[in-house]
């Protein structure tokens, strides 16, 4: 393959996975702590136009980048309240959440951010030595900012999950939230957290999308890629180590897409089969995987023993 | 309660730093873990995930919990449920040099062994009510099984059947059943029912009855040995196979397994038989003959209201159960097992059932009765079973039975009287 | 399949009685829609405009003439159909998240039946291309229902990600071989192969009478055969089911796939009733919407229609703003999203929490 190609499909794969990447971080966060949130896509959204609206009335990437926070915790009060709370079914909650999101941010972009609107996005950096590796420089190493937090986050969010208390007992409340709450944790409280926690970091993921890629917000700009990383979590066990390989993969399917047509061996495949890849290898690790199984208590609100 | 994917250490340590603690070494709490544990001779590999471990280690692990977390008063619920004999000696070796060094040690327990080989002091309970208090010395095991069962005055009510020469209708040959936890449940039992025959199954709640009556139901499949009615071979077969075979089944749980509450009477009157392709013409449900049964079958029992349709769960206990044995019995099987048929009912109520289930017997049908309640049992069966740890510790006719007999056989004192 | 324990208490999906309407109060249903109203409203405020004159060009957007109302009725047939092929699969405590998927997946397939077979007459034409949207969407629901029973599979995470599969096979069709020159469609599809109007000088088409009839059907269905009983028993209790001697694994699968028929019927009435072409973004939502059409019903079936309704109002109501006032036609989401979110919240819609 060409070098050139090569070259440009590593770049734009680096790109284009970040969103799926901060996705799936919060995500999986939710998910060890026993929610199963199907309204990602929407908080992905809320976060892009939180970065969008921030972009436009201020100029400035750096206060857009933190508007991803109230985007996400916005998003978290009310699904928390929802999930955690109410204790309304999970999944059907976070599909009209989805609709929510984007009726809200379609209405609000169409009200406020149309015509003349400010387009700029975090310009790559080149890393100093790295840069100059052949293929590999001009790619993986010159990369927007968010795109070198992003891969620099994956062993912070590590570190957050298996090495911390916070992370243990988390982790242990998706599994047991009864055991946890005998050994005196406060579940409600700490599914609080680390669904704020996670929400903010996919706000995030929609913000960097924004912010790195397109420098401005469209309607329904995220396009499935919050359900991409429902499908990462769940295919890279919730490890952020893998994640971050699971989020290449969807990135590099989405390059391929682009660069296939010149390499003539491929040319012939159509582009939608490297679109329905990422999918259909979804689908057949989640049936062929048996330990590819949520967190026992995920998804299932909890009822504190003192109410029940 | 230990969360199975996680490790020794990780269980122990769960709840003892507050959640804003950013520094959780693996090798320090192991470390922690494995120290607490040389203290009080529990000796667990910590980092092992609990999952993987024998439930006699699960047990023990739970203890190493308590003792971490500083107690110094343990309260055990059946500690030795799923032990063997070696591992309970192990671990009353730990609970003796716990209370050596002034831990307080409460076991709740129904095994009489481990209550003679271990307490100081003993206090039994039945039906709620404080009946006996004793310290070592001052009681012995005969004491301690009739306080625990009462006086159970049999009441001749039915006339037991005498032997016949007829083979067992059910057939249960050196059955191994596994429970949840992947101990062995059911440990090679074999017995038999004959047509017109009740056999009551005894033994204190836990040793193994709901596995059984599950793998006699199609629910679990036995891990070995067979199951055969009526000359056929049943071991693993279904629900529907079983009911097709003239196989009824009445379990413990009706609001779980016998009843579905939101739908009718009506619906649950006929749930198996739709199943098993009746009340269908045309690809739809003849609604009418269903109605029309069920209130024949309401009459019957004396369900009320007399209501078809009105949803199951708006009934009473009593007349819940009615409803179900209404269903199984009008199948006129030829093996019924059942248990619990009188769990939350009033006299009247318990007095048809029983009444029922005698009516039944004459009507030549094989009844297996699991049953906690003792005086039922004794007025009911013409055999009875005591299981113990999933094996048959006692079998008689129950006109050769004492209540004393049995009681010891409930607790585990092998060997009648 | 062995026993196992349930660590949490379930809660119980409440489906009414026959004497029950389907919300636990019609007070807090209508409170409910109120709320979201005033919600809503506050945002359009927020927008700048009025939000009673908002609310006033949605009804009129709707309901105001009769091509309007015609409108509204042929957004309603798809939702009717989504909100059918949610529902079965519901009742059996299976969540079918692939209404949009399985409505593709037989609007592709009636298009390249129409454009294949145009030896046959248009009526015959017209009939096989429906029917093998109908089994296409069938099909696309039993990968799914299969999936979780054979493999255990996670069924919301399955028909998902099945849905971005179905778009991008419809890219395909859309882009490829069956492409039209000018705009991003296929070729249209033969002149006589076409669902009849049925109200003059409207858009209103047989689809219509056809998404009715299958309310009917899968009324008749649930309620009135054995098949009906066994869904809604495993529903309600899975265990008890079992033991009444159900097989829940093929009740699981003919449910996924009578979903999925009727959410292929959708996708086939719209391409060849109105688009006469299968057109990219063919389904706006509908098969999300469908899911909260499904739950307003109480998944009833014929509550479906009424629901199905209400939610095509909104929808083509909302069209409606932009032209009068200077509102997102988005705003329909937003109500309708918050409406159910509402019920939910207040436990008018009470769900059995999914189990892996």
């Amino acid at each position: 393959m060409d070098s050139a190609i090569l070259t440009a499909v590593l770049g734009s794969a680096a790109t284009v996975m970040i969103p799926v990447l901060w996705a799936s971080y919060g995500e999986a966060i939710g998910e060890e702590a026993g929610i199963l949130n199907i309204g990602v896509e929407g908080v992905m959204l809320v976060g892009a136009f939180g970065a969008a609206f921030g972009l436009q009335h201020t100029g400035s990437l750096s206060i857009a980048a933190l508007m991803a926070i109230p985007s996400g915790l916005i998003c978290a009060l009310v699904l928390g309240y929802l999930y955690i709370n109410r204790g309304t079914n999970q999944i059907v909650t976070g599909i009209l959440f989805n609709l929510l999101a984007l009726g809200a941010t379609t209405a609000l972009y169409e009200q406020y951010l149309t015509g003349a609107g400010l387009i700029n996005t975090f310009t790559p950096i080149p890393l100093p030595v790295l840069s100059n590796i052949p293929i590999l420089g001009p790619s993986i190493f010159t990369q927007a900012i968010p795109t070198y937090a992003a891969f620099l986050a994956a062993p912070v969010v590590y570190y957050l999950l298996r090495h911390t208390w916070f992370g243990l007992y988390l982790r242990i409340l998706g599994e047991r939230p009864d055991a946890g709450e005998s050994s005196g944790l406060n579940v409600q409280g700490l599914r609080w957290a680390a669904f704020a926690i996670g929400c903010v970091l996919v706000a995030f993921g929609g913000a960097s999308l924004v912010l790195v890629q397109t420098g401005g917000f469209v309607a329904d700009i995220t396009s499935g890629q919050g359900f991409i990383a429902l499908a990462v979590v769940i295919l890279c066990r919730w490890n952020p180590l893998w994640i971050v390989a699971g989020a290449a993969l969807f990135g590099l399917a989405d390059a391929l897409q682009f660069q296939m047509q010149t390499v003539s061996q491929l040319s012939s495949v159509p582009r939608d089969v490297w679109l329905a890849v990422p999918y259909v290898v979804t689908i057949v690790a989640v049936a062929v995987a048996r330990r590819s199984q949520y967190p026992a208590a995920c998804g299932v609100p909890y009822v504190s023993g003192a109410e029940a | 309660m230990l969360v199975p994917q996680f490790t020794v250490a990780e269980n122990v340590v769960l709840g003892s730093k507050p959640s804003w603690d950013m520094n959780l070494r693996r090798g320090d709490i192991e470390n922690d873990v494995r120290a607490v544990g040389e203290k009080f001779g529990i000796r667990i590999d910590p980092g092992q995930r609990v999952a993987t471990l024998p439930i006699d280690v699960q047990q023990r692990v739970e203890i190493l919990k308590l003792l971490y977390r500083g107690a110094t008063t343990l309260i055990l619920d059946e500690p030795t449920a799923a032990l063997g004999p070696a591992e309970i000696e192990q671990l009353f070796v730990s609970l003796r040099d716990l209370s050596a060094s002034g831990h307080s040690v409460v076991i709740i327990t129904h095994k009489l062994s481990e209550v003679m080989a271990i307490a100081d002091r003993v206090t039994v309970l039945r039906q709620g009510k404080v009946v006996k208090v004793a310290a070592r010395g001052s009681f012995n095991a005969e004491d301690l099984a009739v306080a625990m069962v009462g006086h159970a005055i049999r009441e001749v009510t039915s006339t037991p059947r005498g032997s016949d020469d007829e083979g067992a209708t059910l057939d249960v040959r050196e059955l191994v059943v596994t429970g949840d936890k992947g101990h062995v449940a059911v440990d090679r039992v074999s017995f038999g029912v004959r047509a017109g025959e009740i056999v009551g199954v005894a033994g204190v709640e836990g040793n193994g009855q709901v596995e059984l009556a599950q793998a006699l139901s199609g629910l679990r499949r036995p891990a070995a040995g067979s199951l055969v009615i009526g000359g056929r071979d049943m071991t693993s077969a279904d629900p529907r196979t079983l009911h097709r075979n003239g196989v009824s089944i009445i379990t413990e749980d009706r609001l779980r397994w016998d009843l579905i509450p939101d739908l009718t009477v009506a619906e649950n009157l006929a749930l198996s038989s739709v199943a098993s392709g009746g009340y269908a013409r045309a690809g739809l449900l003849r609604r009418r003959a269903m109605r029309g049964a069920a209130e024949r079958l309401m009459d019957e029992y004396g369900i009320q209201p007399p209501i078809p349709l009105l949803p199951a769960g708006s009934l009473s206990g009593g007349n819940q159960q009615k409803l179900v044995l209404a269903r199984e019995l009008s199948r006129n099987p030829r093996v019924l097992v059942v248990a619990q048929p009188t769990r939350g009912l009033d006299v009247a109520a318990s007095e048809f059932v029983h009444r029922r289930l005698l009516q039944l017997r004459e009507e030549n049908c094989a009844i297996l009765l699991f049953s906690l309640d003792l005086a039922e049992l004794l007025a009911l069966s013409d055999r009875i079973i005591v299981l113990y740890r999933g094996r048959i510790a006692h079998q008689g006719d129950v006109r050769d039975l004492t209540t004393t007999d049995v009681a010891r056989a409930m607790a585990g004192m092998s060997g009648a009287a | 399949m062995s026993v196992t324990d349930e660590v949490q208490p379930r809660a119980a999906l409440r489906q009414p009685s026959r004497w029950e309407l389907p919300f636990g109060s019609i007070a807090t249903s209508i409170a409910s829609l109120l709320a979201a109203l005033v919600l809503t409203g506050i945002v359009i405020l927020v927008l700048g405009a009025n939000p009673i004159q908002a609310y006033g060009a949605i009804l009129s957007g709707a309901l105001g003439n009769p091509y309007n109302t015609g409108l509204t009725l042929m957004v309603a047939t798809p939702l009717i159909l989504t909100g059918l092929a949610a529902a079965i699969p519901f009742s059996a405590r299976v969540w079918n998240i692939g209404g949009e998927g399985q409505l593709y997946a037989g609007a592709i397939a009636s298009v390249l039946v129409a454009l294949t077979f145009t030896g046959l007459g248009a009526v015959p034409l017209t009939i096989l291309s429906i029917a093998c949207g109908i089994l296409a969407g069938g099909f696309w629901g039993a990968i799914g229902g299969a999936l979780r029973v054979f493999a255990g599979a996670n069924e919301v995470i399955v028909t998902l990600m099945l849905n971005f599969v179905a778009l991008t096979v419809a890219d395909y069709v859309i882009t490829g071989p069956w492409a039209q020159n000018i705009s991003p469609q296929t070729r249209n599809i033969p002149k006589g192969v076409t669902l009849p109007t049925i109200w003059p000088h409207t858009a209103v088409d047989l689809g219509l009478i056809l998404a009715v009839i299958a309310a009917g059907i899968v009324f008749v269905l649930m309620r009135r055969t054995p098949l009906g009983l066994a869904i809604r028993a495993c529903g309600f209790n899975p265990d008890a089911a079992r033991l009444a001697g159900f097989s829940l694994g093929s009740i699981i699968m003919t449910a996924f796939a009578i979903g999925g028929a009727c959410a292929g019927l959708a996708g086939a009435i719209l391409v060849i009733g109105v688009n006469r072409a299968l057109v990219p973004d063919i389904s706006a939502n509908y098969g999300y919407i469908g899911i909260a059409v499904a739950l307003i019903a109480g998944l009833r079936p014929l509550w479906i229609l009424p629901g199905a309704l209400l939610f095509a109002i909104i929808t083509v109501g909302g069209n409606n703003l932009t032209a009068s006032s200077n509102i997102s036609t988005s705003v329909s989401l937003i109500i309708e999203a918050i409406f159910v979110i509402f019920l939910l919240a207040f436990r008018v819609i009470r769900l059995q929490e999914a189990t892996s």
